[in-house]
């Protein structure tokens, strides 16, 4: 009875330890991301009129450890944030019957450029509360939610206006469609419907971009968690002559208006030169 | 709207005349690309324009730079160093011919240059509070209204007296009434004797607008100065290039130094086209018919001040702006 009973006992424990064993393993069930970007400077130069970036990243499965893994349905997210800037938003008002600007209000520290580009909707990808904690989404970059509850309606209001006068002049995207799986080729080098790990998706720089460093983070998702995310950075800035002008402009601005005008007598007296009627 | 048609067909017209190729250019002070060909053109049609008619044009090119989305303070203080240009060489003409009164020129220049750096100042507090744009859409449509209508006028009078076979009416005797004004002064270059008060507020006002409007003013100086001041054309034109000459100069130094809002790409381009634009302007001028080019010019500023008016009365699309990023 006894050797049966602790016979009994003992299977029970291996069992237990072989479930233990097990579990951890699947706990060891893990994915890792690795990005890349296909240019870290982008240099706004006298024929610059907007640029375009992308980004690359693989995610890879450590799959050896795994057993009964159920293929997941991945999601990537791209954030792209710019250097922050104060806002100042007006709004017109009729006054007799001309219309000018009536009310203004201030935004602190919102980031001039935001993309959020993503495989699938956020809404899809994740639920509400971690979307709001990892600021997921156009909105949630602009004003954290916190501090959107307290905001009063007139300031919603122009903060609305803000982002959408943003998203017409290209400055704020959000785009559920932007991240593409690289397609399967198959022996023959035909495309599967399969997608593969691999993935790109395109950052559009507009014309009017603020010069600065801008962070690109990468997050991949799976069944509304966070698996692991990656950052990065470029740089904008003003190049060759662009730059020397804006330098000139705002570290000398005396001699640069001497300048100026010493460029308006020579052509005025070029002109008279060239055309004189004698 | 009829004003907007007009407008929107001038550029296409200027644009198609010269087969334009899309050459962008990104201006480092206003932030933004532009078509270099466009701006060239630009301020060539408008050097021509002012060569036939000897007026200075920023009245018409500023308007026209805000149009094309250029920011109405780049606008603004970029027409300074080109009104500059292009007085420099109609005051060396006035030298050679020896028709300069420096004395005249010089007290102009005293109250010119008062109402510049006072008209800088104005310029910065309403870029300030935001109503900067207000301002020079509200100056434009008085002042580009009263002109356009003024201009339409003469011309209906000319095409009158045409008909008639009446020789045109000589300049209309005003009566000379600021000959009772104290601080009488003789300028002996020019052999007049005027009072120093109006011909001070009348400088002050010219530099005033230049400095908030992009305006050398010599469209309201010389008409001033020959019926009001009953000064010669020569002297009234060399005297009133003399004093938008130095005002420009202080305008541009001071818009570069307390706003920074001279762009030196768009400048280039404005004076390369403007001063060549006025001398084929001017060449054009002495074969020409003008009354047919007089009567086009009067309805191409009646259109300018009626598309400034439309944009302030008109129930906007968007009722909020973002104030310029700098």
């Amino acid at each position: 009875m006894r050797a049966c009973a602790s016979f009994l006992w003992s299977l029970i424990r291996s069992a237990l330890v072989a479930a233990m064993w097990v579990m951890s393993f699947t706990m060891a069930y893990a994915e890792t991301l690795v990005t890349s970007l296909s240019s870290r400077e982008v240099e706004i130069t006298s024929t610059y009129t907007g640029a375009k970036l992308k980004v690359y990243g693989v995610y890879e499965i450590i799959e050896k450890y795994v057993r009964n893994a159920q293929p997941k349905d991945y999601v990537i997210v791209v954030t792209v944030l710019g250097p922050t800037h104060h806002f100042t938003v007006r709004q017109k008002g009729k006054v007799g019957p001309a219309w000018f600007n009536r009310s203004t209000q201030v935004f602190k520290d919102v980031p001039s450029f935001v993309a959020v580009l993503s495989s699938k909707p956020i809404a899809e990808t994740t639920n509400l509360e971690t979307a709001r904690n990892l600021f997921l989404g156009l909105d949630l970059n602009i004003t954290p939610n916190h501090l959107l509850i307290e905001m009063s309606e007139k300031r919603k209001e122009f903060r609305e206006a803000m982002i959408r006068l943003g998203q017409q002049e290209g400055r704020y995207q959000q785009d559920e469609n932007a991240v593409f799986f690289m397609k399967i080729k198959d022996k023959k080098g035909k495309t599967t419907g399969a997608s593969s790990s691999l993935f790109e998706a395109n950052i559009q720089l507009p014309a009017t971009v603020m010069t600065g460093t801008y962070t690109v983070q990468v997050g991949l998702f799976a069944e509304g968690v966070l698996l692991d995310k990656s950052i990065d950075y470029f740089e904008v800035k003003k190049t060759g002559f662009e730059a020397t002008i804006v330098n000139w402009v705002q570290d000398h601005s005396w001699s640069y208006g001497v300048a100026m005008c010493l460029m308006a007598l020579f052509f005025g007296w070029l002109a008279s030169m060239i055309f004189r009627r004698d | 709207v009829l004003s907007d048609v007009v407008l929107s067909n001038a550029i296409l017209f200027l644009k198609s005349i010269l087969v334009m190729p899309d050459l962008q250019v990104y201006l480092p002070i206003a932030d933004m690309p532009v078509n270099l060909f466009l701006i060239v053109a630009l301020g060539a049609a408008v050097g021509f324009l002012s060569g036939l008619f000897g007026v200075g044009g920023g009245f018409l090119l500023t308007p026209l730079l805000i149009l094309l989305n250029i920011p109405p303070a780049v606008a603004v203080a970029t027409q300074a160093p080109q009104i500059a240009a292009s007085s420099t060489t109609s005051v060396l003409a006035a030298w050679r011919n020896r028709a300069l009164d420096l004395q005249l020129g010089g007290f102009l220049l005293i109250g010119g240059l008062m109402g510049t750096v006072i008209g800088i100042l104005v310029f910065r507090n309403l870029k300030r509070l935001g109503q900067l744009d207000l301002a020079i859409a509200l100056s434009y449509v008085t002042l580009l209204g009263i002109v356009g209508a003024l201009m339409l006028v003469d011309c209906w009078r000319i095409y009158r007296a045409k008909k008639r076979t009446e020789p045109a009416q000589a300049i209309i005797a005003t009566p000379v009434w600021h000959a009772a004004l104290p601080l009488q002064y003789t300028f002996v270059h020019s052999g007049l004797r005027l009072s120093l008060i109006p011909l001070f507020i009348l400088s002050f006002f010219i530099g005033f607008a230049g400095a908030v409007m992009g305006i050398g003013g010599g469209f309201i100086l010389i008409p001033a100065l020959l019926y009001f001041f009953r000064a010669s054309s020569s002297t009234a034109i060399a005297v009133s290039q003399f004093q938008i000459l130095f005002t420009m100069i202080v305008a541009t130094i001071m818009h570069a130094v307390i706003n920074q809002t001279v762009d030196i790409l768009l400048a280039l381009m404005l004076i390369v086209g403007g001063v060549f634009g006025a001398q084929f302007g001017t060449r054009a001028g002495r074969n020409l018919k003008t009354e047919s080019f007089k009567l086009l010019l009067a309805l191409l500023v009646l259109s300018v001040s009626l598309r400034f008016a439309f944009d302030l009365t008109i129930t906007p699309k968007e009722f909020f702006s973002i104030a310029e990023r700098r």
